[in-house]
């Protein structure tokens, strides 16, 4: 490690994946075989992002991948901005202490956050300590979750 | 009160014959002196009801109705509902000594025999005429369909010799009529077979995954004599033409299923509507106390898990989210991985009766063909004891957390109430929850039946069933808006007869929660309920409107097709039908009525709907939030699958 390295930056310095973007790939194709994700394609695909199209939820989102930034990103996944406040309440609680280590998102090792624009609704998993893995999986679990309340099938 | 007179005073003072035509004001009749006689009973009736029973022989020659009569007699056909019409059938099947049940609409008749086939788990029978008897009973025939009810539906359908001729009345090709609404169905044509196909129906209806089953009989074979039996082919019992054996899981998937189990740190069994049919709650019970299992009940009727025991998590919808093994057992409407409440990396387990449903909408780790019943008594058997306090202590904070929410959806359900001094339908639900839970009644006792769409959703949350066969989800799966007080009189008949898990409530009241819109439907059927002296307590939530009046926000043109007169007198038309009506627009003035109704119900058999005001804007969020909750899936209150 350098000296002068900030605490963060030395969490990151555990090496990467040898196929970072494949193991994420992997990740998501087993939502799809699982059932989770009625429809999965890869997009696009190179050594450093990627970027998913999955179909759940009664909706088609898009999912960007990048290892510089290590983040992974849901555009638009959804369109009704009028729960926002809720949704953002509900993003900062699965980080809290007071969650079972099952239902939570270590912040130690990944940060979700959603974002408001133009409308829509995004979300972004920040990759801590290069555990894409467990960045990957909580942010479809969190997505997952929001999902299944946000609308209801009757309107 | 005068003798012959009925129960109730109906007594009006108007004028009758040539005095009534001396009308001052349009509306307005003058002085009475002759009454208008009283709603009763007729003896008719009574001594009809009164008949022993009598089975056809060859001895005295035997028609082809009475012949299929036996054959439901023989298989212990638990009921029939039907309006006048296919004739001989019903004359047959009613002479049989099957208690028979005739109302005023054959829709509401199969809507009936659902009713009574899910607080019971038994084959029933509908029945209507050829034409629009038939046709009247396909909503309700799709609405069984959906919840996998045994229903036998029946029809007369004209004859073979004047097929395509539109000869007199009521031509109609029945069978394609229910295709996708029935598990199996025949136009009954040689009049010779007609105690084999007898046997087809009970072999689909009593084997595998159940489901309507439609028989529509031309007048050669109803009509057709037999006078020994060799004149009818295929006619031998009922341990020859069908078999009560059922799939046993194999000791590997059961070891399998164990290991899957012991590897689990939070497994939850959602038990359905198969565990409620193979009467296999006890064994559910069993397994899940054996080793701290989770349970969330699911399916087209409540109570097979009770809803009060430590590991039900039906009240506990967030804590689905932390199961890390789901075993589905006799899950009949299998949602797809979007619509149930459980975290993506769940594993899963689905036990079924037949195989090629597994695999649908939902990937497994594990498939087992077996019976509910032989599959949960092997698991029972195998699993070893073990505790999960941190995983039950899971289910009941998350519990808690849940009746703190609904709690809280009733406080501010008394602020709007109290603030337009109409009923919400959260303080509705909670106040019939309180009479029926937390007062004098047996919390066990009372069979509920609910509807509705904003009702529905609050009256899901709030009812209890604390054992088998207690609660009725009227719109499970179809969502039709309407069968609730016809199910309902079904249900009735089931705990008047005290039929297999109501057999310790013998003739208590049931409930119904039901709306404004749907009554409509089915209201017609407190006469039936009247008739056979069903004491039933319909509780309306009269809104002025159909539920789903906010799709014609923003559409001005449009809202009118969406809401009716306001302040309709559900308790006066009630009253006209032969029930006790009762008004509520406050919410302190709810639980009286409910008392007088249950009194009513409990100690006269007399039926009482209450119509309790309330406010269409409360549906909307807009400004009465949280408006109209769904309740999540899977989880009381639930009604998708």
């Amino acid at each position: 490690m350098h000296r002068g390295m900030s605490s963060t930056r030395s969490r990151v310095s555990e090496p990467l994946p040898t196929d970072t973007v494949g193991l994420v790939t992997r990740i998501l194709e087993g939502y799809a075989t699982n059932g989770v994700f009625r429809g999965f394609s890869v997009i696009a695909q190179t050594k450093a992002t990627a970027k998913y199209r999955i179909a759940w939820h009664e909706r088609t989102c898009e999912l960007l991948f990048s290892v510089s930034r290590r983040t992974l990103r849901f555009g638009t996944i959804l369109s009704d901005s009028s729960g926002i406040k809720e949704i953002s309440n509900f993003v900062e609680l699965l980080h809290s202490s007071e969650r079972p280590p099952h239902r939570r998102i270590d912040p130690a090792r990944a940060r979700l956050r959603c974002f408001y624009r133009g409308g829509n609704i995004f979300f972004t998993i920040t990759v801590i300590r290069n555990d894409f893995a467990y960045a990957t999986r909580k942010l479809i679990h969190a997505a997952n979750e929001i999902l299944i309340d946000a609308e209801p099938k009757w309107k | 009160m005068k003798k012959g007179m009925s129960r109730r005073k109906f007594l009006t003072p108007v004028v009758t014959g040539a005095a009534a035509a001396a009308v001052v004001t349009p509306g307005t009749l003058i002085a009475a002196e002759t009454p208008i006689p009283s709603i009763r009973i007729p003896k008719d009736i009574v001594d009809s009801l009164a008949e022993p029973s009598q089975v056809g022989s060859f001895e005295k020659g035997i028609t082809g109705a009475e012949v299929f009569a036996k054959a439901c007699k023989e298989e212990n056909l638990a009921a029939m509902f039907c309006c006048p019409g296919n004739y001989q059938v019903i004359n047959a099947i009613a002479g049989a000594g099957i208690p028979s049940f005739g109302g005023r609409h054959e829709g509401s008749m199969a809507s009936a025999a659902d009713g009574f086939s899910r607080v019971t788990g038994e084959v029933t029978a509908c029945s209507g005429t050829e034409g629009p008897g038939f046709t009247a009973m396909i909503m309700n025939i799709a609405v069984a369909h959906r919840a996998r009810t045994p229903l036998l539906v029946l029809a007369s359908n004209i004859s073979v010799a004047t097929d395509d001729t539109e000869y007199f009345i009521q031509t109609g090709y029945q069978q394609p009529t229910t295709d996708g609404l029935k598990k199996y169905g025949k136009r009954l044509v040689s009049p010779d077979r007609i105690h084999e196909y007898a046997g087809y129906a009970f072999r689909h209806l009593k084997t595998g995954v159940p489901g309507p089953v439609h028989l529509d009989f031309p007048s050669e074979v109803y009509r057709a004599k037999f006078t020994e039996a060799s004149q009818l082919k295929g006619y031998y019992s009922r341990d020859k033409y069908r078999t009560e054996s059922q799939p046993h899981p194999s000791p590997k998937e059961i070891a399998n299923a164990v290991d899957m189990i012991n590897r689990s740190e939070r497994p939850v069994i959602v038990a359905g509507q198969g565990v409620f049919m193979r009467k296999a709650w006890d064994a559910l019970k069993t397994a899940a106390e054996k080793n701290d299992i989770a349970v969330i009940t699911s399916g087209a009727m409540r109570g097979h898990f009770p809803d009060e025991h430590r590991l039900s998590a039906s009240l506990s919808p967030d804590v689905f989210m932390s199961a890390d093994l789901v075993v589905f057992v006799g899950q009949y409407s299998m949602p797809n991985k979007n619509e149930y409440r459980f975290n993506p990396d769940v594993k899963s387990i689905r036990v079924h009766a037949v195989a090629e449903d597994l695999g649908r909408n939902w990937p497994l780790e594990l498939g087992i063909v077996a019976d509910e019943a032989a599959f949960l008594e092997a698991l029972a058997n195998d699993l070893p004891r073990k505790r999960r306090d941190s995983w039950v202590a899971e289910v009941a904070a998350a519990r808690k957390k849940y009746e703190e929410t609904i709690n809280g959806y009733y406080s501010k359900g008394l602020e709007y109430s109290q603030a337009t001094n109409t009923v919400h339908h959260e303080v509705l639900s909670k106040e019939v929850h309180d009479f029926l839970y937390k007062g004098d009644i047996d919390p066990r006792q009372t069979v509920t039946v609910w509807g509705g769409w904003t009702i529905g959703n609050a009256a899901g949350r709030w009812l209890r069933a604390y054992r088998p066969g207690q609660e009725v989800i009227s719109p499970f799966q179809y969502f039709a808006v309407g069968p609730d007080i016809a199910m309902a009189v079904g249900a009735g008949a089931a705990v008047q007869m005290g039929v297999g898990p109501q057999a310790a409530y013998r003739g208590a009241p049931l409930f119904v929660v039901t709306s404004d819109a749907g009554l409509a439907f089915s209201m017609f059927e407190l006469d039936t309920a009247a008739k056979y002296k069903i004491p039933i307590v319909t509780v309306v939530y009269n809104n002025n409107s159909w539920g789903m009046w906010p799709s014609a926000v923003g559409q001005p043109r449009s809202m009118h097709m969406y809401l009716f007169q306001e302040n309709l007198r559900y308790d006066k038309m009630a009253e006209g039908l032969g029930a006790r009506g009762e008004y509520v627009s406050a919410p302190q003035d709810l639980r009286p009525a409910l008392k007088r109704a249950y009194d009513a119900a409990s100690k006269e058999k007399i039926s009482t709907l209450i119509n309790v005001q309330g406010l269409k804007d409360f549906t909307s969020a807009q400004n009465y939030a949280p408006g109209n909750v769904i309740n999540p899936q899977p989880s009381i209150g639930a009604f998708a699958h």
